[in-house]
């Protein structure tokens, strides 16, 4: 077993915005009910929020339908923070300013969240972590979520 | 601990014959594999109600340019 898959075996998994693209794109989307069976599936409102804002923008879906819904229906979505991870989140906010290190506020929450809430937290873009690494939190490319899954499909059906 | 639930003998027989048909131990293995089933079905109609016909990557970079909007010093690093 290599060290992702036994990451993947531990822990449950935080999708960024990042990931949530790769996996609705027409390439991997039949892999998503697979993957939420397999393992415990979260995604915060603020990466949510991005996706749905660059789904919005390109217009690739109906005006009726409700994307926040639709996802509520597919992942675990983290809606409220308690008052540590808000704590926690500032904390860090305030040491990149210090440190000049350029990071977006989707990307501070859900790095804390992933380390507090022991997640490993999976990205489409792992560029977005350069600087943020160093506080801990595990993160996995998605590509080795879809490696897996590949598989573990190919082991299922195989005799 | 376990629990017993009551199906009609229609039910009942469906079951038994789903329970052969996948060579499973027991019922619970078999109600098991249903709840299991609907949640993927659920899941995919979820799914396929968005609908996005991207590649990977042209929606990485969707996402990276509207980053890229919002915040211009991001990748500067």
């Amino acid at each position: 077993m290599t060290n992702s898959e036994e990451l993947l075996e531990q822990s449950d998994l935080l999708l960024d915005a990042s990931a949530l693209a790769v996996l609705h794109s027409s390439k991997y989307r039949d892999f998503i009910p697979i993957i939420v069976s397999r393992f415990n599936v979260h995604v915060t409102i603020f990466s949510l929020v991005e996706f749905a804002a660059s789904i919005y923008y390109t217009r690739k879906t109906p005006p009726s339908t409700s994307i926040i819904q639709v996802m509520r229906k597919i992942y675990n979505v983290i809606d409220t923070l308690d008052d540590a991870l808000i704590e926690k989140i500032a904390m860090l906010m305030g040491e990149l300013t210090h440190y000049s290190i350029p990071a977006t506020f989707e990307d501070i929450a859900n790095v804390v969240i992933a380390l507090q809430r022991k997640m490993v937290l999976v990205t489409g873009d792992p560029e977005r972590y350069t600087g943020l690494e160093k506080y801990g939190a595990i993160i996995l490319n998605v590509e080795e979520l879809i490696q897996s899954t590949e598989e573990f499909l190919e082991k299922e059906i195989k005799p | 601990m376990t629990k017993t639930i009551a199906v009609d003998e229609a039910t009942w027989k469906k079951l038994r014959a789903l329970k052969d048909k996948l060579g499973l131990q027991s019922y619970n293995d078999v109600i098991n594999i249903l709840v299991e089933r609907w949640h993927v079905t659920e899941i995919k109609e979820a799914v396929d109600t968005l609908s996005l016909d991207l590649e990977p990557q042209e929606a990485v970079s969707i996402l990276k340019s509207m980053r890229k909007m919002r915040a211009p010093n991001i990748d500067k690093q």
